[in-house]
């Protein structure tokens, strides 16, 4: 490889609309093609038919653009993927396609792979292989294949290793104190408005940016924090939550990031008519009577109210109003309050509504004999898809939530006993998540590591791991936040 | 060349270059907030900032600027410095908590220019509204990042704590403690004690299932739960679905803001039952009406007025008590907030969209006079003012009363546009209302007044006129005299007769005096026609100039007299002692010989 080579960002083409859609296309169908053929080339060797013939379509589109432009590159940075410049926009369809490459790059270490004039088949389909089989192991991953790379004599891939400072990919620690400084700053909100005081929601606008980072830079774990229940301050921790898995199924439906602002402030506020529901009414043990589910009923007008009289509702996105007075309609248009006019909810209503829904029937509450466990919570909603929630949200968001959410107890075919603490991306193997040991083959609880369900035994061929059935954690006394949690110390 | 960016020591000339670019973006900055951004003066400075920018690039790949409080430094060297906090360019960042810059290779002059409009536009707003870290977010920057940690935010927050806790005179902790109200802690020896013993569960079913998986799998096929669980293997969404979503983001990003606030707002007004509530969700949309109409968007006010007129009529026969605060709010609509919003968006921006006011102010009908008149009397424009009097016009007064009760002193203008309608009616009902203008202080309104009365043939604009007499000011005094005519109210002649008698007459000057008395003339009666000729006729032991003057007014009115008996008068005049006397005889009787309607003399009353 010619040491001199520099990677370059190739020059661009001019930005009128129908040039930037033409980009677009064609990185994202490149991004298909690489991730395609990143995951044959673990699975085969270089003369396997499958492999050549999806290295060839990679080629081939690789071989477009470098005819052009000199060469065909993809950047990662904040984590966002850019190709020759651009940015690469995911879609909901191609979010997994997105979040598996950006996987691919972080564990190596690399920031950039650019591929230059004059790149073979033979030398991409090398590449390929030395790339997918190598994942981080050490420290030092960027600096082994790039020797390996070097090496091999692939002149004309250009990898760059990710600067220290460009890698903000947050640490377990951080995220768990944003989670808790959510709540903090709700509790601040909600203190202030009982006192009638100013709201400073540069500081809100703030906070829903760096939990937007976090899923971005580490989305499992922060659908492990949604774990946390706290039975004292429901209303403040649910709404954290609501807001977090919000924003994380906003993102996965599209939206842009000044709408997940909006949205995460909708779902952090959708609650504030509480502060006006006498306590007894919401702590009640047994069933409500018509009088305090009249009172209760209140609540999403109350709030929509609170918004509006704020002083500073004019800064407070609009739908975060919508949101405090929607999130208990129902999709077949029953549900509180009845409204005078309007015929549908916002979207983020609808999104809110699904969000909050599932947040509540997982947590323990002193009215609630029975609480779901997130894949009971996932069949139950699923049920009421059409009536109670839209069909196609929810299905987002069971898809985001994963066959087994992240923080289900599971029994496993060897006797052990784990937490799901990852989903695959890929769809193929949704059964099959990431898990965290917690007990050995015969039950004693350890503090096991996080193993692959998709492994398996090279001798047999066979998954070494498989779900049995999910665990009610209350029933065994696990508290799955302090496993997620434990992460963070 | 697999790049790995490795600590390398300032090398100086490195060092320059970027001092100069960070000098170029500082003055670059300082252009555009002064000149617009396509002005020659940004443009240059734009210019030279993305030339040394951009070939730093091109050598260097990227730039990374350290920021402190009014720093920004390169590799640890300062290469900017501003400690000018209220204008300082690294405090502006500083402060949002951002630490460093960076540009990468492939910027252009474009992005650059998008990065410096954030800043301006973010140096515009008030301090608790800008976030620069905030703004350079939500624009995704392709190839200028930032590095603005946690740390910020949690300060912030716990900041803000600190500060209300001692609002409300309660015990805050130190700084170094209140940060450990987050920390987190978990006794991790409870993940190695006991144990988990499942054999209460049933087995079956889920070992049943595993062997079902692996009968189903294939090579890389995908495995699927059994029939009959809710399971996520229908999950994945068809081209409907996937078009069902994009759907529904792109209606939610079709709506109009202002449409849905308006919506909710009138949901929530429908929802409220509490009378205190009720009231102050109304005021939140007369605060917003009134923000619409200060940014010129009449739209919105038209809409609000017709939502709540809708839900009024359904309240009212429903819920008469929640009905009644909207028509108040209806009757609010144009009071003293909103004419002050108004006048203040046609101050601000005469380009405002004048079709939409005019349909705004056509909805409230009667009730939006006092506005356009208000209106009317600001803005002096030609064409605006004829279409203010389009919409009098398009309200189809009855009468003229309810634009006459908008005329006063302040508005001078409309006034005496109000007086000109009136002038063109000439009626009996328009005399009646011109009577109002009496009491006006603006001379000039009162003078259109009398030249307008004048030209109505009809007693109760000379009843009205004859009111004019007494007027303070000498010049309308005059002018109601000349204007007067006589309808037959003899009474009127005597009252005129008695005041001619008085002392206080002779005050007045010869103009006036010969108005009056021309009046008395003009009126053709037995009685004014005495009273003249014992004016002319009286005489006295000394001369006295107030006698001449009366003696001379007197001739003047028997001239306007011109009748049979009036001319004998004068012709006897012209023997008079007087040789003024004579002469005015002389001259008026040469006047009436001259005049077209020197043959049409009438018989006195």
């Amino acid at each position: 490889m010619n040491e001199n080579a520099e990677s370059t960002a190739g020059t661009k083409a001019p930005r009128n609309q129908k040039d930037l859609k033409a980009i677009q296309k064609t990185a994202v169908d490149l991004l298909i093609r690489l991730h395609i053929v990143l995951k044959i080339s673990k699975l085969y060797e270089a003369n396997n038919d499958i492999l050549q013939e999806q290295a060839k379509q990679l080629f081939d589109g690789i071989e477009a653009v470098t005819i052009g432009e000199g060469e065909a590159g993809f950047k990662v940075r904040q984590g966002a993927i850019f190709f020759n410049g651009y940015r690469v926009k995911f879609v909901l369809s191609n979010y997994a396609i997105f979040k598996f490459v950006l996987g691919e790059f972080r564990k190596r270490g690399i920031s950039a792979m650019s591929f230059l004039s004059g790149l073979t088949l033979e030398e991409l389909i090398r590449f390929m292989i030395l790339f997918a089989k190598r994942e981080k192991k050490a420290t030092t991953s960027f600096e082994e294949i790039a020797g390996e790379v070097r090496e091999a004599g692939i002149d004309h891939v250009v990898l760059t290793k990710f600067h220290p400072d460009e890698t903000f990919v947050s640490p377990e620690k951080n995220t768990s104190r944003l989670f808790f400084l959510s709540i903090f700053h709700l509790k601040e909100v909600f203190e202030k408005d009982r006192r009638d005081e100013k709201l400073k929601l540069n500081t809100t606008r703030r906070l829903m940016q760096s939990i937007f980072n976090h899923i971005t830079d580490n989305e499992s774990f922060v659908y492990g924090l949604t774990n946390i229940k706290n039975y004292d301050e429901y209303t403040l921790n649910h709404s954290v939550n609501v807001c977090m898995l919000s924003i994380a199924l906003g993102r996965r439906l599209g939206l842009t990031r000044g709408e997940l602002v909006d949205l995460g402030m909708a779902a952090f506020f959708h609650d504030l008519g509480k502060l006006e529901t006498p306590i007894e009414i919401l702590n009640k043990p047994s069933r409500l009577n018509d009088e305090e589910r009249e009172i209760i009923e209140l609540h999403p007008c109350q709030g929509a109210e609170k918004l509006i009289q704020l002083k500073e509702f004019k800064r407070l996105p609009l739908r975060a109003i919508h949101v405090a007075l929607e999130h208990h309609f129902k999709e077949d248009d029953t549900g509180y309050p009845c409204y005078f006019k309007k015929e549908t909810p916002n979207l983020f209503s609808k999104i809110v509504k699904v969000v909050d829904y599932f947040d509540a029937i997982t947590t323990k509450r002193i009215y609630r004999k029975k609480v779901f466990t997130r894949a009971e919570a996932l069949s139950l909603m699923l049920e009421r898809s059409g009536t109670e929630f839209n069909p196609s949200i929810l299905k987002v968001f069971v898809n985001m939530m994963g066959a087994y959410p992240i923080g289900t107890l599971v029994y496993l075919n060897t006797g052990e006993v784990g937490i799901v603490f990852d989903t695959n991306p890929d769809t193929q193997y949704l059964l099959r998540p990431k898990v965290k040991l917690i007990t050995d083959t015969q039950g004693n609880k350890v503090d096991g590591e996080v193993v692959d369900l998709a492994d398996k035994d090279p001798r047999t061929d066979k998954y070494l791991r498989t779900i049995l059935k999910p665990l009610d954690p209350e029933k065994y006394g696990v508290k799955v936040s302090d496993y997620f949690l434990a992460q963070a110390q | 060349m697999n790049m790995d960016p490795e600590e390398i020591s300032p090398d100086p000339k490195q060092v320059e270059k970027v001092r100069e670019i960070m000098l170029a973006l500082a003055n670059t900055n300082s252009a555009m907030k002064i000149f617009p951004a396509n002005h020659a003066t940004v443009q240059n400075f734009l210019g030279d900032l993305a030339k040394k920018l951009i070939d730093f690039l091109d050598t260097n790949g990227k730039l990374e600027i350290d920021i402190d409080e009014f720093v920004f430094s390169f590799m640890g060297k300062p290469v900017y410095k501003d400690e000018l906090s209220i204008k300082s360019l690294p405090f502006f960042f500083f402060k949002d908590g951002m630490q460093k810059l960076f540009f990468y290779d492939g910027l252009e002059k474009e992005e650059i220019s998008d990065f410096l409009s954030l800043i301006k536009r973010e140096s515009h707003k008030p301090l608790e509204e800008a976030d620069i870290v905030t703004a350079m977010w939500e624009k995704e920057l392709t190839n200028i990042q930032y590095y603005a940690p946690d740390e910020f935010l949690e300060n912030k927050i716990l900041e803000e704590r600190a500060e209300r806790q001692m609002k409300a005179g309660q015990p805050s902790l130190p700084p170094e403690l209140a940060a450990k109200v987050i920390d987190i802690k978990v006794d991790t020896s409870q993940f190695s004690t006991g144990k988990i013993d499942i054999s209460g569960e049933s087995l079956e079913e889920g070992e049943e299932m595993v062997l079902e998986m692996a009968r189903q799998e294939e090579p890389g096929g995908r495995e699927t739960l059994p029939k009959g669980e809710a399971s996520v293997h229908d999950a994945t969404l068809s081209d409907r679905e996937v078009e069902t979503i994009n759907s529904l983001i792109h209606d939610n990003r079709a709506i109009s803001p202002e449409e849905e606030f308006l919506n909710l707002l009138v949901e929530l007004l429908y929802l409220e039952k509490d009378a205190s509530r009720f009231q102050a969700n109304l005021d939140v949309m007369m605060d917003y009406h009134v923000d619409q109409l200060q940014n010129g968007n009449f739209q919105v006010p038209i809409v609000i007025i017709h939502k709540v007129q809708e839900l009024r009529e359904f309240l009212s026969g429903r819920n008469p008590e929640r009905a009644e605060p909207l028509e108040d709010f209806l009757k609010k609509v144009t009071g003293e907030k909103t004419t002050a919003a108004i006048k203040e968006t046609f101050k601000k921006n005469p380009a405002v969209d004048v079709t939409a006011f005019f349909e705004y102010l056509r909805l409230l009908g009667d009730q939006a006079l006092p506005l356009a008149a208000d209106i009317y009397e600001a803005y002096p424009l030609p064409e605006f003012r004829l279409k203010v009097l389009g919409f009098f016009k398009s309200l189809d007064l009855k009468d003229l009363g309810p634009l006459v009760n908008l005329a006063n002193d302040s508005r001078p203008d409309l006034s005496k546009e109000i007086i000109r309608l009136l002038d063109e009616g000439r009626d009996r009902k328009a005399a009646h209302h011109l009577a109002v203008f009496l009491s006006f202080q603006n001379k000039d309104i009162r003078l259109e007044a009398v030249h307008a009365l004048g030209r109505i043939d009809d007693e109760m604009a000379d009843k009205i006129l004859a009111g004019f007499l007494k007027d303070l000011d000498e010049e309308l005094r005059i002018q109601a005299a000349l204007k007067l005519k006589y309808h037959g109210d003899e009474s009127r002649i005597l009252a005129i007769i008695q005041d001619v008698s008085n002392k206080s007459f002779r005050k007045k000057s010869l103009t006036e005096k010969q108005a009056i008395i021309n009046f008395l003339g003009r009126s053709r009666t037995d009685v004014a026609f005495r009273f003249l000729k014992s004016l002319l006729e009286r005489r006295g032991f000394l001369p006295s100039a107030r006698r001449l003057e009366m003696r001379l007014c007197a001739v003047s009115g028997l001239e306007s007299m011109a009748t049979t008996p009036a001319i004998e008068v004068l012709r006897r005049g012209t023997a008079f002692h007087r040789a003024k006397i004579r002469e005015a005889c002389s001259e008026a009787l040469i006047r009436m010989a001259s005049a077209p309607e020197a043959a049409g003399h009438e018989e006195a009353k």
